[in-house]
């Protein structure tokens, strides 16, 4: 019964509507036996039949639509009626407090005017007034979601709000918007292209697969060779492709730790012990992974100059596949972004925030009830008196 | 004045006090009402006053004090009430809103009332309860002994039956002596014109017939809905005593027809110098006892 601007806190009650069958028989049941009685000036009645289809006309209507309405209110007030309680307050946009002012002016100008402006945060406080403070607002939105008067606002987020660890709980009739961003539902700039290096001789299949890559559109990398491992700067490379036989520089081991990627074979050593995992075997080259700092190391386990290597019909995506998930910048980078409308996780059904966001109505229908019942009492007392 | 309201009135069983109790309110502030006049007991004397007949003046007491005393004495009252109460079984109507109390319960009270004031007056009562399955009689008396067998005779009559016959009336005329004003208490509802020619006779007859009609307000307004089975407590042989009806399609009519009727007894009565008096019986019995007194204040 959702389109009632009610609801049923224990609607098993509403089966005492049943009983309102009860009235019903009785006064059919009155109706077939006439009241009886002894009128000493009878003399004065006219001796005439009553009609017959007169004989089915109910007694009394008023009292018996006084004694239905009792019942039906009796088992209203018991299944406890709802009421939606609508803000009536106009437009609420709640901000992300990474949204810069410039451009939320500008949101407010294009799709305003919005009658209170709140930054997104557990306890929204007014943009007008108070600075943005750094909440995560993949919380603050779960937060907000059981929140009655914030289940119809309008949600302003910056393209670049990260997603939460957990699932985000949000309202279905929230409306979403990206600062920046037009509502076609683009989710920001493509794909970021990493750039490489190369310090050694560079395998022979390389250039071949990276115009393949080039080609089929999945990324257009364009390594950089470099002579000396001194010039690696972490700022510029992301990936090192290091084919230098013996141990790994210490200048290359520095690239790694401050979050570079770096990939060779198993011709490259190091004097330390790096513990390498040995990764999932998905259809490429067996490899193995060891983290070092904010870097990490992929050793391909045979040399990348032998035919096992290379000789794979998918070699390209099959390494792309493999450096790219090797490169977690780049993973959380690539994470899709919540498309507006369609965010991820799970919306909060308007029964579950209900006690709040409703009022119950016992306490004018208790009144309703009371005064019914003085009035069916008082009518039939009046009709007692009249009819002896 | 409601000095016993009517469902008192319908539960007591002991009439003659009853009737003590509210006449001793209708009289309230208006005792010693015993008439002074001319008569053979001395009561007072008191100035004279042009218009007193000079054969009153007391001469004795003019020659002590020189000045002009009429002489009084106690009157003594020379008549004669007769109660008729008529006890048929239409005066077993009850009320619809008191349904204890019935129309022959009222005038029995309303008889015992005026009766004991009548006493205190010094008057005669007799009674006659008259229907044709039950006749009572007490002949005329005075005194508080012969209000208290009145009051008993009326507490055993009941209603039944119809008003009786020419035949059964014969013997009972003798009861109306000389000085003899008859006060008849019924509902006038007749079959035929039975009640409206026993007062055509006695009005005939040189004895004033004052009428007091008692009624329950259900008859006058017949404020009843729905379908009825109406039983008729008087309805005439070969008819049949109960009848289906639509109370609503009735009442215009019947208000109508019942009005006529009740115009048309009054105008009877009014042609006879004895205004009727209509009571209903759910209002104070005092009242109605007022009412009567005022009316024909030859009995007060």
């Amino acid at each position: 019964m959702s389109w009632l601007p009610w609801s049923w806190q224990s609607p098993q009650w509403l089966w005492l509507l049943l009983a309102l069958l009860i009235p019903l028989l009785i006064h059919l049941l009155q109706r077939s036996a006439p009241r009886e009685i002894t009128f000493a000036a009878a003399h004065w009645l006219q001796r005439r039949q009553p009609q017959s289809w007169k004989r089915l006309q109910l007694r009394d209507i008023g009292l018996l639509c006084l004694r239905l309405l009792l019942l039906a209110l009796l088992s209203a007030l018991l299944a406890t009626p709802l009421l939606e309680k609508r803000d009536q307050t106009g437009a609420l946009l709640l901000v992300d407090p990474a949204v810069a002012r410039g451009e939320l002016d500008s949101f407010t100008e294009a799709r305003g005017p919005f009658a209170q402006v709140l930054w997104l945060q557990p306890r929204p406080q007014p943009v007008a007034s108070t600075d943005p403070r750094g909440y995560d607002s993949w919380n603050s939105l779960s937060t907000l979601a059981t929140e009655p008067r914030y289940r119809r606002a309008h949600i302003l987020l910056h393209r670049d709000t990260a997603s939460g660890y957990r699932a985000l709980d949000y309202s279905p009739h929230w409306q979403w918007h990206t600062a920046g961003i037009t509502e076609s539902g683009a989710t920001g700039n493509p794909p970021a292209t990493p750039s490489i290096a190369i310090i050694g001789e560079a395998p022979a299949w390389l250039a071949p697969a990276l115009q393949q890559l080039a080609d089929t559109g999945t990324a257009r990398l364009e390594p950089q060779a470099l002579a000396d491992p001194g010039q690696l700067d972490p700022e510029e490379f992301d990936w090192l492709l290091y084919s230098r036989p013996g141990p790994l520089p210490e200048a290359v081991q520095a690239f790694v730790r401050s979050g570079g990627l770096l990939i060779s074979d198993d011709s490259v050593t190091t004097g330390q012990t790096v513990d390498f995992v040995p990764l999932v075997d998905d259809g490429g080259p067996t490899r193995a992974a060891a983290a070092l700092g904010r870097g990490s190391w992929l050793r391909y386990r045979d040399s990348w100059q032998d035919q096992s290597f290379y000789r794979r019909a998918r070699l390209p995506q099959q390494l792309w596949q493999q450096w790219s998930r090797q490169d977690w910048p780049l993973q959380s980078e690539q994470q899709p972004r919540w498309p507006a409308g369609e965010p991820p996780g799970r919306p909060v059904a308007d029964s579950e925030v209900a006690t709040a966001a409703r009022e119950p109505l016992q306490q004018p229908l208790l009144l309703a009830l009371l005064l019914m019942l003085l009035a069916e009492r008082a009518l039939t007392l009046s009709r007692r008196r009249v009819d002896g | 004045m409601d000095l016993l309201d009517p469902l008192t009135l319908a539960r007591t069983r002991d009439l003659a006090w009853l009737s003590r109790h509210i006449a001793a309110g209708v009289m309230l502030g208006a005792q010693h009402s015993r008439r002074r006049g001319a008569g053979l007991e001395f009561q007072q004397y008191r100035s004279y006053q042009p218009g007193d007949a000079i054969n009153h003046i007391d001469w004795k007491l003019f020659a002590r004090s020189d000045r002009h005393y009429v002489r009084e004495a106690e009157q003594e009252s020379q008549m004669h009430v007769c109660f008729v109460l008529d006890a048929s079984a239409s005066m077993a109507q009850p009320s619809f809103a008191i349904p204890e109390l019935t129309k022959l319960q009222f005038g029995k009270c309303w008889i015992a009332t005026l009766c004991w004031l009548l006493q205190a007056q010094g008057d005669r009562c007799s009674l006659l309860v008259l229907s044709d399955a039950d006749l009572r009689r007490v002949p005329a008396g005075q005194g508080e002994a012969h209000h208290h067998r009145i009051a008993l005779e009326l507490q055993r009559s009941r209603a039944a039956g119809h008003w009786p016959g020419p035949e059964q009336l014969q013997p009972l005329w003798s009861q109306f002596d000389n000085n003899c004003q008859v006060v008849l208490v019924s509902d006038f509802f007749e079959r035929g014109q039975e009640i409206s020619d026993f007062a055509t006779r006695l009005h005939a007859a040189g004895r004033p017939c004052l009428p007091l009609q008692l009624l329950v307000e259900a008859e006058e307004t017949f404020p009843f809905e729905g379908e009825l089975r109406v039983r008729d407590p008087e309805a005439a042989s070969g008819s049949s005593p109960v009848r289906e009806m639509d109370a609503r399609s009735q009442r215009a009519q019947y208000q109508q027809a019942f009005a006529r009727a009740q115009r048309s007894l009054a105008a009877g009565f009014a042609g006879r110098e004895s205004p009727l008096t209509s009571v209903q019986i759910e209002r104070p019995l005092a009242d109605a006892v007022q009412r009567f007194v005022q009316l024909h204040s030859r009995i007060a």
